[in-house]
């Protein structure tokens, strides 16, 4: 028996971290509060645990300003205290106990969350945050994310590599952005049907690349990897070569991104409704497709069949199964997923195209399905992890926060690494993922 | 067999790109002459490019396969006089010289040499940034008497070049060097200045007395923008809260749209963009959202919002880089030149705010003073915008 195993070196990164949290929280406020007192500020508290972060809650669909439907005064530094002495009473069980397996995943999870959380109310000290619209970012930003994992994972699950996904994310905006514009100037229609229709186009486009890089990479074999690395560099060039020579010059009604489609009754709820039930569509059909592909995946025959494909192809052939012709077509489903991914970024969030535009959210989405241990649910985890790190580091930054915004972007892959290296259980992929599949 | 063939026909197709590219370059350069020549207002852009800020152009680098160049000499004859003999060169950064960004408005002030000075004038398009030092070798080994190049990506290949040409003058918009170079001219701009002006613009249109900024990645220029806006709306209203965010890219639209709406959901009422694309996609949203936004070193009416109709957009921060060029190229002329740096300001015309353009009634008449009068304090120095990056 080890004297460090996984639950040891969980619990100590748990002390550390809480440590660490606690000291530069009250290092941080001490600061302020002298700062204050010499500037002769009439907001100083009395004293450092006079600070108090305010989380509240909005009427939903009212414009800022309005009067908020609850209001949450925490003390920031009782509160970031309390947060952490327990994270370390845990942290300390968990290295007495030494447990094999049960409660470190939980202790992971818990860490990261409360780490999250005492960021916020450390940079809201003194000040108020909008709780709703803070986690109704983690919900929307988490969309190509959480498509770019469902992506990644229908074409791992059946046993091809897909590094592609950015590529193929990138033209679906491109392409989807250019079915809007268009078809908005030959019927000079400027309301929502020619967006829908270059959100159907980018769904479409997501599918011919992936259709190349099944061609490629099931069908001649070629090196999954490369194959894929192809796609990204053919989009880069092609949507940049389309934009500097098409787009920017071409002029059409179409200006507007797809509307809000707040869901009747529901989104009147405070907090529960702007958080969940007032979006735009995609991100809607992405919370369900979350849904849907983990029922697909562990309960229907095409799921059965797509993980052994994945798992052991020749077992698959002999029952019947034609392994590289179902390979290509969930690999084409993945682009599907992709090119909706696309078109969040150039439909939903903003209508325009921009080279580059998809920013490597395509290269995240697979970290959070690898997070997710290449399941629906656990990879939309994994999204919601890089989500709220990003929308946590864009609300903090306009407080003023000590911490520089570079040191917030970084967490999520910190984190990333964390889990990788095995923290939380072992993530085993495929078995045989990357292999192409000969009879 | 098949694969190799398969593989053969892909590159093959992969060659041909940078060729259909070449073919697209050389049109658009047959006519860009029509409508600009002698402005002295930035005139209209006729292509709604994003803006990006100095390092914003390094991502769109790579999507250029290959290199291709097209260099065109201007037919007009030039008006005589003894400047008639002075061959100037621009090199635009990867765009167009139609594009609306800063190469547009270099090549404004490139037209405005030619008509007023009587100089001779050629420009070339870089397609792919590796191409920088041998398309400004084409003017240098001709023996131009002044090459300008546009981008501050720009800045290496500029330096050498002029090394290996020290008889030859050379000039670099968004750029300049620690050492004075003898025959390089950096041309560079006070972003505080033009932020200062729509900082106070923004803090008198707020009412909630609340405005955002969102900027690019967090590098000098970009910081003397927020700096600077937060700067002219407390002078404006010293009890002001001004938000700001920094993303880092600057060609993400939707992450920039995600910041804006951010601070509008904590009472931003007046959102500033200031980091290229992704700045213009948080403009772009927030004016979606209906609350008044500001566009940066172009006019973003024409850019980002595509020449209107733009009810939200109130003004944009200006860098004037055609005045630049022009008073870069009229020091040549009247021999007067030097190596060392150019720094457009309030005072020389090289920073400026936009039009209102559609916003033009809605900004009261008390408030177009007051941007008048800073105008006027910044440019005779009874203004400072007190900027100082750490």
């Amino acid at each position: 028996m080890r004297f460090i195993t996984r639950a040891r070196a969980v619990g100590a990164l748990g002390i550390v971290v809480s440590l660490v949290l606690m000291l530069a929280v009250n290092a941080n406020l001490s600061t302020k509060l002298a700062e204050q007192r010499a500037a002769g500020s009439a907001k100083a508290p009395s004293s450092v645990w006079g600070y108090v972060s305010q989380l509240y809650i909005p009427e939903p669909k009212t414009p800022p300003g309005t009067p908020p439907v609850a209001t949450i005064p925490l003390p920031t530094l009782g509160t970031v205290f309390f947060i952490c002495v327990l994270l370390i009473a845990a942290g300390a069980f968990l290295i007495a106990r030494n447990p094999e397996r049960r409660g470190i995943g939980g202790y992971v999870s818990a860490l990261i969350g409360f780490t999250f959380f005492v960021l916020l109310i450390w940079a809201v000290a003194g000040d108020r945050v909008d709780l709703a619209d803070t986690l109704s970012r983690v919900v929307r930003v988490s969309t190509p994310l959480g498509l770019g994992a469902l992506a990644g994972l229908v074409c791992e699950r059946s046993g091809v590599v897909n590094i592609g996904i950015e590529g193929m994310m990138l033209t679906g905006a491109c392409f989807g952005y250019i079915a809007a514009l268009v078809v908005g100037n030959w019927f000079d229609a400027a309301g929502q049907a020619p967006v829908w229709f270059g959100v159907l186009i980018a769904v479409l486009t997501g599918g011919i690349m992936a259709a190349l890089h099944a061609l490629l990479s099931i069908r001649f074999k070629i090196d999954q990897i490369i194959s894929g690395t192809v796609i990204n560099i053919m989009a880069v060039g092609l949507t940049g070569y389309l934009r500097s020579n098409f787009i920017i010059k071409y002029d059409s009604p179409v200006k507007k991104p797809l509307n809000d489609l707040p869901i009747p009754g529901l989104s009147d709820i405070p907090l529960l409704g702007p958080v969940l039930f007032n979006h735009k569509p995609i991100t809607y059909m992405m919370l369900l497709l979350v849904l849907i592909m983990h029922v697909l995946l562990f309960r229907t025959v095409w799921g059965l069949r797509t993980r052994a494909i994945g798992e052991h192809p020749k077992a698959a052939d002999t029952v019947g199964i034609k392994v590289n012709r179902m390979r290509f077509w969930n690999v084409v489903i993945g682009g599907f997923l992709a090119g909706l991914a696309g078109a969040w970024f150039a439909l939903e969030v903003t209508f325009r195209f921009d080279d580059l535009m998809t920013n490597g959210q395509g290269f995240i989405a697979l970290a959070a399905m690898i997070f997710g241990k290449w399941t629906p649910l656990g990879a939309y985890g994994g999204a919601l992890l890089f989500s709220s790190a990003n929308a946590l580091q864009l609300k903090v930054q306009n407080y003023d926060f000590a911490l520089a915004p570079q040191f917030l972007q970084m967490l999520p892959y910190v984190v990333t690494i964390i889990v990788l290296a095995g923290v939380i259980g072992k993530a085993r992929p495929p078995a045989a993922v990357g292999e192409p599949y000969d009879h | 067999m098949f694969q190799k063939r398969f593989v053969a026909l892909l590159m093959l197709l992969v060659l041909a790109l940078p060729v259909l590219a070449a073919c697209g370059g050389a049109d658009a350069t047959s006519t860009p002459e029509s409508s600009n020549t002698g402005a002295t207002e930035p005139t209209k852009a006729a292509e709604p490019t994003a803006a990006p800020t100095e390092a914003a152009a390094a991502p769109t680098e790579a999507t250029e396969p290959t290199a291709e160049a097209t260099a065109e000499a201007t037919s007009e004859p030039s008006t005589g006089g003894n400047a008639s003999d002075l061959r100037i060169g621009l090199v635009t950064d990867v765009g167009k010289v139609t594009d609306g960004t800063f190469n547009q408005y270099a090549y404004e002030g490139l037209k405005r040499a030619e008509k007023e000075l009587g100089v001779k004038v050629d420009f070339i398009e870089t397609v792919n940034p590796a191409d920088y030092e041998k398309n400004i070798d084409q003017f240098a080994s001709q023996g131009y008497d002044l090459v300008i190049g546009v981008g501050f990506l720009m800045g290496d290949a500029i330096k050498a070049s002029a090394a290996k040409y020290p008889d030859i003058n050379f000039a670099i918009v968004d750029s300049t060097y620690e050492e004075t170079i003898p025959n390089v001219k950096g041309l560079v701009f006070s972003e505080d200045q033009a932020a200062f002006i729509v900082g106070a613009l923004a803090a008198s249109m707020s009412k909630t007395g609340q405005i955002g900024v969102v900027g690019g990645v967090e590098i000098p220029p970009v910081q003397k923008y927020v700096m600077g806006y937060e700067a002219g709306a407390k002078y404006v209203n010293p009890d002001i809260k001004v938000a700001k965010v920094y993303v880092p890219s600057f060609t993400d639209p939707a992450q920039g749209a995600e910041a804006a709406k951010n601070q509008i959901a904590e009472g931003a009422d007046v959102i500033f963009g200031a980091g290229g694309q992704t700045g213009s996609g948080g403009i772009q949203s927030a004016a979606d959202e209906g609350v008044y936004v500001l566009g940066v070193d172009q006019d973003e009416y024409y850019t980002t919002f595509k020449g209107g109709p733009a009810p939200k957009l109130l003004s944009s921060a200006l860098k004037r880089v055609d005045n630049a060029v022009f008073d870069t190229i009229k020091e040549l002329v009247d021999g007067k030149f030097q190596g060392g740096q150019y720094l457009g300001t309030a005072a020389n015309g090289g920073v400026d705010y936009a039009p209102f353009h559609d916003t033009e009634s809605e900004v009261p008449a008390d408030v177009k003073a007051k941007l008048d009068e800073i105008k006027k304090g910044l440019a005779d120095g009874t203004i400072e915008t007190g900027v100082k990056l750490p």
